[in-house]
Parts: C-alpha cells; sequence; structure tokens
C-alpha cells in the first residue's frame, strides 16, 4: 500500500528511483513463481473462453459458430425489456435477494457464537453435527419436504390448522393453502433456505472463533469482563475481517436466485411474486434454444451483481481504513 | 439350352425381387452397428442387457450401441446444444429426446438432422409400414400429424413422430358427487349448474358428514390435465379448448377468451370460489395429494369414519385421485350431465431424429420402422413376451369392458425392469392398459368403478356430440419466421389469458365487474391479440389450401 | 446430570455469564429440534415402506419398516460405480484446488507483493463475468478435456471465493513480524509458506478443504454436460435421475397418469439413496473437524 499513498515524484525518494520496481520485482521471484499455476488456470479457463460473451449481442446459431452468427446489436436486450412482465421479474429477484441476504447473513454468525460460547460440550456436538445435514439435501427433494410437511390437510401444517379449527379459533372451513399463496411465497422460499444452509454455515465462522488467540481471552477475563463482554469485545472483532468477506462476497450474487428452487415451488396461483428472472430465462430462454437470448440477461445480471460488490467493498473498506474490503 | 435357362432364371430372379420390393416390408440388417442417443430413465437396470434391446437387436438385424442423455429432457437439449456447438460426433440416431418444434426445425434447417422427406415419400417402399400404421388413425389425427410433421416452409420433414391410437381415455373427464350425502341430506342428482349449486351450499352449511363442524369441502379439482376444474366448468358455457386458444366459426377464427359465454363461465366459477364452495386448493394441488383429501385414513381393518370425509364433488381420474381399495369410493357416483370439451389425448410427438453423423440413414431408417410394428409396441410398453405380459385368454374383457388384447404377467411399467426402455414416448402407444389388459380377479372395489364407468361412457360422447361444435379447428402450424417475430406477442397474449382467468376465478379480479373486465381486455389489445389472430388466420388459410 | 455437577473448586460465575449459558442452551435445543425433526424424518422415510410414505403416514419413526430401498440401492451396479468415481473425484480434486488456492492465496495475502493491483483487477473480472456455457464447453473440447476425468478435475480447480476466504485467513491471522523473524533465520517464501502458514491456518484450511470436497461430491451440472460415458459418471448423475423421475420440471405431453405412476414406482428407492449419498460427506466432516478445535497462536510471539 505504500505506492497509493507516496506519489510524488521527488527522485530522492528510493521508491522512485531506477530500477527499484524491478529490482522489488525479481526479489518477490519465488511469490511470483506460486502464482504461476494458478494464474495459468484462471487464464485458460476463465478468460479463454470469454470471447463468447459476444453472442449476446448475436443470434447464435450452431451452424454459423460464435463468430459467424448474424449481429445483432442490443435486440436481444430489448427483447428483455418487451416483455410485458419484466419489471414484476427483476422486483421478485431482487425482493427475494433482499430478503435472503439480510434475513440469512446473520444467522449462522450468531448460531456460531452460541455454540462456541456454550459450555455443554457433548449437547453443542451433537446439534453441530445434525444441522449439517440440511445442507446435503438437494433441492428437489427440499421441495418435496416443503410441499409434505405444509400441505393443508395431511401434512404437519394440516394438522395444527385441524386443531385450530376444531378449538373455533379460525373458522370450520378455513383450508388455507400455505403453499399458493403469493404472500407466504418469499417467507417459505427464504426460510427454508436459511434452514438449509445456517447450520453447514456455522462451520466458517466457527473455526474462525477457534483461531481467536486465547491470551486475548486471558487478559480480558483478568481484566473482569463477563463472558457476555467477552463475546462483544474479542470475539467478534476478531472475526470481523471473515464476516466482511463473506459479506462482499454474497452481495456479489444478488441477481442470482437460482431458477430450480423457485421454478419447484411455483403454481398458478403465487406466481406474481414467484416468477424471476432465471426461471422466466429457463423457460422462454433454453427452452427454445434461444441461447444469445440467455445470455444478454445473465450478462445484464451480471453487471448489476458487479456494481453490487464494488459498491459494498467500496464501503467496506471506507468504514475500515482499507482492512475489510476483498479488494 | 443352357441360354434360355439363364434367361428363365434371370426372368424369375427379376419377378422374385420386384415381388419382394412391392412387399414393401421391412429390410433385414446385416449386423451393423447403430448408435443411438437416447434419456435415460431411472427405472432401467441397464439398456445394454435389456430384454428389448436384445429382441430389437434381433428383430431388426443391427446392433445397438448406447449413448446415453439426462433423464430430463431439457437438459438433455443443452447437451446436445454443447456437442453441437463444439462440432462432436451425434450419434446416427436421436430416440425419444423432446426438442420442441422451433429447436428441431432449426437443427434441421442447418442440417444436423436429415431431412427424411424422401423414405417418407417412399411410401410402398421403404415406409410401408408406417403409412400402413397412420392410415389407422382417425381422419382428424392424420391432417393435424401431417400439418406438423411437414415443415410449412420448405416442406422438409425432420422428426419421426409417435403415432397414439387410445380412444380417448374417458376417465379423465369423469366427475364423481358423494351420494352419501345426498341421501343423507335428501337431495336428488343436480342436472342444472343451478342444482349443483344448491347442492354445493347444501353440502357446505349442514353438516352432512355428521362430525358437528362445517369442515366439508363441497368441490375440488386438481391441477393436472384431468382434474382440471376450471376448464370444466367453462366447457359447460362455450366450448373452451385451453390449448387450441383459438375457436373457429365458418372459416374465421373466434377468441372465445372474450366472449360473454366465457365471462358468464368465469362468473359461475368465481361465485364458487367466494361462497367456499369451490376449493382454490384445486388450481395447485396435484393429484396425489388430492388422493389425501378424498380419502382418509383407513384403520387397521380397512374401513374408514364417515366422519372423516371432507369432499363433496370431485374431477379427475379416478385410478390417480382416489386411493386403491379405499372405501371412500362407494360414496361417490359418477355424474352424468356435463358435457367437456375433447381434449384429445391423441398427441402425436416428435421426438425421433436422424443426424448428419450416420453413415448410413437408410440402415437407420431401416431399423427405426421395426419400431412400427405392433409387437416392437407391446413389448416397449409391457415387457418382454412370455415374462412380463402375454395373449389374452379367449374371451376375456378389460377393465372397461372391451374385448381384452393381452394379459399382464408382471407389471414392468413403472417399476425398475430390465424389459423396456422405460421411455415414456415410445414410437407407437397402443392402447392405454385399462382398454386392453385382462383383468384377473375384479375387487368389489374396480367392480364399483368399473360401473360407475360404463354408467357415464356412452352419456359422455353423446354430450360431446350434441354440445362440441361441428367445425373443429385442427391446431395452427407457423412458419419458423412467423414464429420467430411473433413468439414474444403469442406468449405474453397465452400468458395473461392464463393469469388472468386464475385471477377472475380466486376473484383478485371480479368478473361482474365491468371495469375489470374491460381492462382484462384493453391489456390483451395493448399486448397485440389482433395481430396475433391475424398471423394465425393466415397460417389457418394457409393449412386449409394445402389440402 | 454431570454436565451440572458443582465443583467446589470453580470460579464462582458472575450472573450475566450464567444467563448467557442459559440463553444458548435454549437456542441450540431450538436448533437442534428444527433441524432434527426433517432429518429424522427422511431417514425413518427410508426404512418405511413406499405406502407408507405415500400416504403421508410417516411422521417420526419408520411405518412398516423395511430394508426394501437400500437392498434396491445397492442392487444396483451402477450405484457402486458411481461411488467410486465420485470418491475419486471427491479426493483428487480436493487436492488439486487445495493445491492451486493455497498458491494463490499465499502471495496475495502479501500486502507488498508487486503486481498486486494488477492481479486483483485479474481475479475481479473473473468474479463478475463469466463466459457461458457454450464457449467454455468449445474451449474444453478443443483441449480434448470433454468425456475425460479431467472435465471434472479441472472444473472449477480454482474457486474465486474459496480463495479469497484463505487470503483472509492467511493476512490476518498470522502476523508479519512471524515472516520477519523467519526470514532473518533465512526462510524463503516457499519455506514460509510451508513452515508457517499452512500450519496456523489449519482451522480455515480445513474449512475450505470441507467446502471444496462437498462442491465436489455434490456436483452434478459439470458432470452432466461433460460426461458422456457411463463408467465415468459419479452418484449424483444417477441420484438426480431417480429423484426427477416422472416428475415434469419439463411440460410434457404425455398422460398425467403415466407421470404419476413412474413417480410412485421411485419412491420406495428415493429416500434410500440420500442417507447412502450422503453418509460419505458427513464422515469425511468427521475426520476433518478435529482441526478446527487447536489453538492456534500458542507460543509463537513472546511480548
Amino acid at each position: 500500500m505504500v505506492s497509493k499513498r507516496l506519489k510524488s515524484k521527488d527522485p530522492d525518494l528510493v521508491y522512485n528511483q531506477k530500477g527499484y520496481a524491478w529490482n522489488k520485482f525479481k526479489s518477490s521471484w519465488q511469490l511470483q513463481l506460486m502464482l504461476v499455476l494458478p494464474l495459468l488456470y484462471i487464464i485458460i479457463f476463465h478468460y479463454g473462453p470469454m470471447y463468447g460473451i459476444q453472442i449476446a449481442w448475436r443470434n447464435y446459431r450452431a451452424r454459423d459458430g460464435i463468430w459467424g452468427s448474424a449481429w445483432v446489436g442490443w435486440k436481444n436486450f430489448q427483447e428483455f425489456f418487451a416483455y410485458y412482465k419484466w419489471k414484476t421479474l427483476v422486483k421478485n429477484t431482487l425482493a427475494i435477494s433482499f430478503y435472503q441476504l439480510l434475513a440469512g447473513f446473520p444467522i449462522p454468525i450468531i448460531l456460531a457464537l452460541f455454540l462456541h460460547v456454550s459450555n455443554h460440550k457433548i449437547l453443542v456436538k451433537i446439534t453441530q453435527n445434525v444441522s449439517y445435514i440440511p445442507h446435503f439435501i438437494s433441492t428437489v427433494i427440499m421441495v418435496g419436504i416443503l410441499n409434505q410437511v405444509f400441505n393443508p390437510i395431511t401434512g404437519f401444517y394440516g394438522h395444527i390448522m385441524k386443531v385450530l379449527r376444531q378449538h373455533k379459533i379460525i373458522s370450520s372451513n378455513n383450508y388455507y393453502d400455505i403453499l399458493s399463496s403469493e404472500g407466504a411465497f418469499r417467507h417459505l422460499y427464504v426460510w427454508s433456505g436459511i434452514w438449509q444452509a445456517m447450520g453447514w454455515g456455522t462451520i466458517l465462522y466457527i473455526a474462525a472463533l477457534a483461531a481467536v488467540s486465547p491470551e486475548l481471552h486471558e487478559a480480558a477475563t483478568i481484566d473482569g469482563a463477563s463472558r457476555w463482554k467477552r463475546v462483544l469485545h474479542v470475539d467478534i472483532p476478531t472475526i470481523l475481517p471473515t464476516i466482511s468477506i463473506m459479506f462482499i462476497l454474497r452481495s456479489g450474487h444478488i441477481m442470482s436466485v437460482g431458477y430450480e428452487k423457485v421454478y419447484l415451488m411455483q403454481n398458478k396461483l403465487n406466481i406474481n411474486k414467484s416468477e424471476v428472472i432465471s426461471t422466466y430465462v429457463y423457460k422462454y430462454g433454453l427452452a427454445k434454444n434461444k441461447l444469445s437470448y440467455g445470455s444478454a440477461i445473465g450478462l445484464m445480471n451480471s453487471a448489476i451483481n458487479s456494481v453490487m460488490i464494488i459498491l459494498v467493498n467500496f464501503i467496506a473498506n471506507k468504514l475500515s481504513d482499507g482492512e475489510a474490503g476483498l479488494f | 439350352m443352357k441360354r434360355i435357362v439363364a434367361l428363365v432364371l434371370c426372368v424369375v430372379l427379376m419377378v422374385g425381387l420386384i415381388a419382394g420390393c412391392g412387399k414393401g416390408g421391412v429390410k433385414k440388417g446385416d449386423g451393423s452397428t447403430l448408435k443411438i442417443g437416447l434419456c435415460t430413465s431411472a427405472l432401467i437396470e441397464d439398456y445394454d442387457t435389456n430384454m428389448f434391446t436384445k429382441w430389437i437387436e434381433e428383430q431388426s438385424g443391427y446392433k445397438i450401441e448406447f449413448q446415453f442423455f439426462s433423464s430430463q429432457s431439457s437438459e438433455a437439449k443443452s447437451q446436445i446444444a454443447t456437442m453441437i456447438a463444439a462440432g462432436e460426433e451425434l450419434p446416427d440416431i436421436l430416440w425419444g429426446v423432446d426438442f420442441g418444434k422451433e429447436v428441431y426445425t432449426e437443427y434441421g434447417d442447418d442440417g444436423y438432422f436429415l431431412d427424411l422427406k424422401e423414405y417418407f415419400d417412399d411410401k410402398k417402399g421403404a415406409s410401408k409400414v408406417f403409412w400402413d400404421r397412420f392410415a389407422e388413425l382417425p381422419e382428424e389425427d392424420q391432417d393435424r400429424a401431417m400439418r406438423n410433421m411437414v415443415n410449412p416452409d420448405s416442406g422438409a420433414m425432420y422428426a419421426l413422430p409417435t403415432l397414439q391410437y387410445s380412444e380417448i381415455d374417458v376417465m379423465d373427464y369423469m366427475m364423481f358427487i358423494n351420494q352419501d350425502w345426498l341421501n343423507k341430506l335428501g337431495l336428488s342428482m343436480p342436472n342444472s349448474l343451478e342444482e349443483l349449486y344448491n347442492v354445493l351450499v347444501a353440502f357446505r352449511d349442514r353438516d352432512p358428514n355428521g362430525n358437528g363442524r362445517k369442515d366439508e369441502i363441497p368441490f375440488i379439482g386438481c391441477n393436472s390435465l384431468s382434474g382440471h376444474v376450471i376448464n370444466y366448468i367453462l366447457n359447460q358455457f362455450l366450448y373452451f379448448n385451453e390449448e387450441k386458444s383459438f375457436g373457429i366459426k365458418d372459416g374465421k377464427l373466434t377468441t372465445p377468451f372474450t366472449s360473454n359465454e366465457y365471462r358468464e363461465g368465469l362468473k359461475y366459477a368465481n361465485k364458487l370460489v367466494n361462497e367456499g364452495l369451490l376449493s382454490s386448493l384445486s388450481l395447485t394441488t396435484n393429484a396425489t395429494t388430492l388422493k389425501g383429501y378424498i380419502c382418509p385414513t383407513t384403520d387397521a381393518s380397512g374401513n374408514i369414519n364417515d366422519s372423516d370425509i371432507l369432499v363433496g364433488c370431485f374431477v379427475g381420474h379416478p385410478t390417480l385421485v382416489i386411493e386403491p381399495n379405499n372405501p371412500a369410493l362407494y360414496k361417490y357416483t359418477a355424474m352424468n350431465y356435463w358435457s367437456n370439451s375433447v381434449i384429445t389425448n391423441n398427441q402425436q410427438v416428435y421426438r425421433t431424429f436422424i443426424t448428419e453423423d450416420c453413415e448410413d440413414p437408410d440402415a437407420a431408417w431401416n431399423f427405426l420402422m421395426n419400431f412400427y410394428t405392433e409387437e416392437a409396441s407391446l413389448r416397449l410398453r409391457y415387457g418382454e413376451k412370455g415374462v412380463d405380459w402375454d395373449d389374452a385368454d379367449e374371451g376375456t374383457k378389460s377393465f372397461i369392458g372391451y374385448d381384452a388384447q393381452i394379459k399382464v404377467i408382471n407389471q414392468v411399467w413403472a417399476n425398475q425392469n430390465n424389459s423396456t426402455w422405460g421411455n415414456i414416448q415410445s414410437t407407437i402407444l397402443y392402447y392405454a392398459e385399462n382398454e386392453v389388459t385382462q383383468i384377473e380377479d375384479v375387487s368389489k372395489w374396480q367392480d364399483y368403478l368399473n360401473k360407475q364407468f360404463t354408467a357415464t361412457h356412452d352419456n359422455y360422447f353423446a354430450a360431446a356430440e350434441k354440445y362440441n361444435p361441428k367445425e373443429k379447428l385442427s391446431a395452427i402450424v407457423l412458419t419458423t419466421e412467423e414464429s420467430e417475430q411473433y413468439s414474444m406477442t403469442i406468449s405474453n397474449c397465452k400468458s395473461h389469458i392464463s393469469n388472468s382467468r386464475t385471477s377472475f376465478v380466486t376473484g383478485t379480479l371480479n368478473p361482474n365487474s365491468d371495469s375489470d373486465w374491460n381492462e382484462y381486455l384493453k391489456k390483451l389489445d395493448d399486448l397485440g391479440l389482433k395481430t396475433w389472430l391475424s398471423v394465425a388466420q393466415k397460417a389457418y388459410d394457409r393449412q386449409n389450401n394445402l389440402k | 446430570m454431570a454436565l451440572f455437577k458443582k465443583n467446589p473448586n470453580k470460579i464462582i460465575e458472575p450472573v450475566s455469564d450464567r444467563v448467557l449459558q442459559g440463553f444458548c442452551t435454549v437456542i441450540i435445543l431450538l436448533l437442534l429440534v428444527v433441524v432434527g425433526y426433517p432429518v429424522v424424518y427422511v431417514i425413518s422415510s427410508s426404512f418405511s415402506s413406499a405406502a407408507a410414505i405415500q400416504s403421508g403416514r410417516v411422521v417420526f419413526l419408520p411405518i412398516d419398516p423395511t430394508l426394501a430401498g437400500y437392498k434396491f440401492v445397492f442392487q444396483y451396479d451402477t450405484v457402486w460405480l458411481g461411488y467410486r468415481n465420485s470418491l475419486f473425484y471427491t479426493v483428487f480434486g480436493t487436492i488439486i484446488n487445495m493445491f492451486l488456492s493455497i498458491l494463490f492465496a499465499y502471495p496475495l495475502s502479501k500486502s507488498d507483493l508487486p503486481l498486486r493491483g494488477f492481479y486483483n483487477k485479474l481475479i475481479v473480472v473473473t468474479m463478475l463475468f463469466g463466459a457461458g456455457m457454450i464457449p467454455t464447453f468449445i474451449l474444453k473440447s478443443k483441449l480434448g478435456l470433454v468425456d475425460t476425468i479431467w472435465a471434472i478435475l479441472l472444473s472449477g480447480a480454482v474457486s474465486i471465493h474459496n480463495t479469497m476466504i484463505i487470503r483472509t485467513s492467511f493476512k490476518s491471522s498470522i502476523p508479519k513480524e512471524l515472516y520477519e523473524a523467519a526470514k532473518i533465520d533465512g526462510a524463503n517464501d516457499f519455506k514460509c509458506l510451508t513452515s508457517i502458514a499452512i500450519p496456523l491456518s489449519k482451522a480455515t484450511l480445513s474449512v475450505i478443504t470441507l467446502y471444496y470436497a462437498v462442491g465436489h461430491w455434490n456436483q452434478y451440472f459439470t458432470a452432466m454436460i461433460y460426461l458422456r460415458n457411463k463408467n465415468l459418471f459419479p452418484l449424483q448423475i444417477f441420484l438426480r435421475t431417480i429423484l426427477t423421475a416422472g416428475q415434469s420440471i419439463d411440460a410434457s405431453s404425455v398422460s398425467e397418469t403415466m407421470l404419476q405412476q413412474v413417480q410412485d414406482g421411485t419412491q420406495q428407492i428415493k429416500y434410500a439413496l440420500i442417507v447412502v449419498s450422503t453418509v460419505p460427506v458427513i464422515l469425511l466432516y468427521f475426520i476433518v473437524q478435529k482441526y478446527f478445535k487447536k489453538g492456534v497462536m500458542v507460543g509463537s510471539i513472546k511480548g
């Protein structure tokens, strides 16, 4: 970070003297060598295919290949905005994304803190191990379980409704179908996702908490801090860099609500709230082999994701004097 | 002398050859290998050692090498798209892959799939088997199939269709009412919409299941094709076939979804939903879940409690929406009144192609012709002859009273097996199971169901005959160019129609309110309904000039 | 209970600590129930008969207990083949992942690395823009990777996401003084990496290893696109085929009756397959998790 601060052209400064940069580079040859293989991978496999991005501006036909396909300019992008419901798509996508971020991000952190603080080692161990399992349940199964649990007559939810009906708390022919409710869709989607991911999400934070220096804790205890105070002043600050990085990385996915789970949870009644960009692309893009169209929409998503991640990174850097940023 | 013998021999040989060609039978292969790409099915143990594979190899005289694609057709499409993009070699034959018309036409025009027209045109030779089968289809289906097989622009034919014969499975359109409750409440079987309404109100209010709670669900369906309550109701007001969108009168296309009858139908459905008579679960429930609503859990000895019965009327295919052997069935009687749109099950699908990487297309075609024999179809559907099924015993009847054709020994269809290829679309789908298979012992449950069916079967067709319009509209086929240009308009319109229908029924929009209705119509215009109509009319005129 | 026995030699905790502990216990128990119940449901279903699952009778414990599901699963050669392949991809894939990620993260964790800005920009761009399925496939096809094990091992060999986490860990949990001390003692960069950075980041590295490993074990899409030879298929492909059998993710013109029947036919095997395909990763977690607990900086710096 030296070069950023000292931009003066004073020839007496060693940084501005001839050959300084080259010498520095030479002396770091081992580090540069370490980077060779990973960089090679990235250049070949990430940058290599990038020329393919242009199919968003073409009308891709396999026979013509990428270079030979007709150039159509911004037509693919315009087509998206010609879809009469495009505003709903964007609204739904962003709403779900932000909801997921705001509700789902803090929970693994909080849980990790509780698990770390608790003295009941056996209970903690059992709970931890059990809580990882939902992460492995595939989307298809997850939605199946959701449908079964919330079935208004035969499911867990249905049984509760039955009891409520029997005690006249709700009217006796109230079979409110929560799975087809527009209002409930986002909640069901987000909270089932949180349920699935929260246990697994604690792993990273628990590892970071375990790495907190015991000496810091000792020092704090000697100073008379209770466990709770220690959480606030030792544990949390130490894992702040991890939290920050994870948040920045997460915000780079703001437009990426994956299609599969939404598609499985969609039905005629909740479609106004459950149609997101990815399901739309899946249904109208892939189904008709309109790869260019899908690519254009994907690029727009990426652009928005980029803006988000750069913005959040900028804010994180500003708040922490450049420490907490990703780059 | 020798010369004469030689001459005679030549003549005999030639006559023999001509006679052989005239027969137009499927030529037996020479043992060469064909590569077949298909979507795997989870239920098949091993395609290579599969009994059907062995049989078809023997029958056709070719060896098969498989290339597997994902069981989900959308993924299979991606896989093939990537193969094509990278210039990789495709298998000789793609069997049962659902691309959709636009996509396979594009691949065909670009040359990845071969134009099979010359094979199809060779009606006496290479494709005789196919056309013999084709001639067995009803006229209307033949028309439609021809329209779909031949590309309107170029006349090219890229896909081999399945040919489905089965009569409409009337069971898909049965509606049942709880006779028990009718008796208890002293009501008679409703014979009009008015009477149905009154009966439903009685179901809702008078606690016919006697458990002291008003928890009855008067009317319910499910969201699959057969339990489609909304279509059912709408068809009492006008002929409405959701898939076709348009109607036809005197050669001009009409828009049923903007008509007053349609609005009346929506009003009626809306009334039912608003007053708690038609459950809105009907729009989102699937058949399996509906089963759970209709059939209460049985106790250890297989009995149910009358007070646990919740449903008054329901629509749906009884074998799907009623738990087998659940005594709840006996409470219900099939209703006889309703007319319905004849939504045909005879959808030909176009999922088999010969690719440009095929070295010997003649061989591939010969091989595929083997699928159009009756035995191939039966084997593909029912398994190995003599092991999983066999010819029916003399004089036995099928489940719905027709003469049985086969008897099933081992049910392979939805179970793990190694005697079929598992894919749902075989090249010919023969009769529906409940029409041709011999029933062994008729349980009380099956017998009851059978009786319900036979009582309504004839009336169903009579009602369809009486109420359905005489002028029939078969599917409109657009050119590739038209499809591309107007696809956004068409999908926007269709989407708006469908969403609005749901909204009107559930009450989000009010069909009684003129402003809501007019707004619906206006939006439809804004989205380009007139354009769609004119394009479709043009296509229709064009199709009829083809005749 | 042993947990609550009073130790007379213990320092009396302040009240706030006891409240905190109590609160912790409640939350943790809640967590256990909320995640535990569906897990129990899945396990119970795998031991129940198909009919019981269908009719919704399975609530907590197995109904009509049967091993039929597991028998079905293990009689398939494909399952064993899938297992073997998945294991292979997971082990070797993760080794490649960690190797490349560590080599990548370590130099980037040095704030005085020449060209650091350039590297960062390079990385950021890859995070933001992906080329898409077709161009990537064309590239891999030209390299001859399609339908080989390398298509899997080399896909996602460097996850920027994970690399950044490792880099952060190197940067924030290892003080510069350690490196300086080592350099004075004559260590070069490689030695620093292997003797200082890696041992002190064991916790994070184990977590990332787990992330990569699970990613490999669960991955489906790459295998689906790049593999044709069924001898190379990982377990997930087979799992997916069964789980989505008859479920029309795409609209099909086939009768609902048939779709329903196919779906019902796979009921028995579904849950058993889920359990069978999840167990190995859980075992892996048990192996790896002991590294989380070790304290890190004991005695490394004086004063």
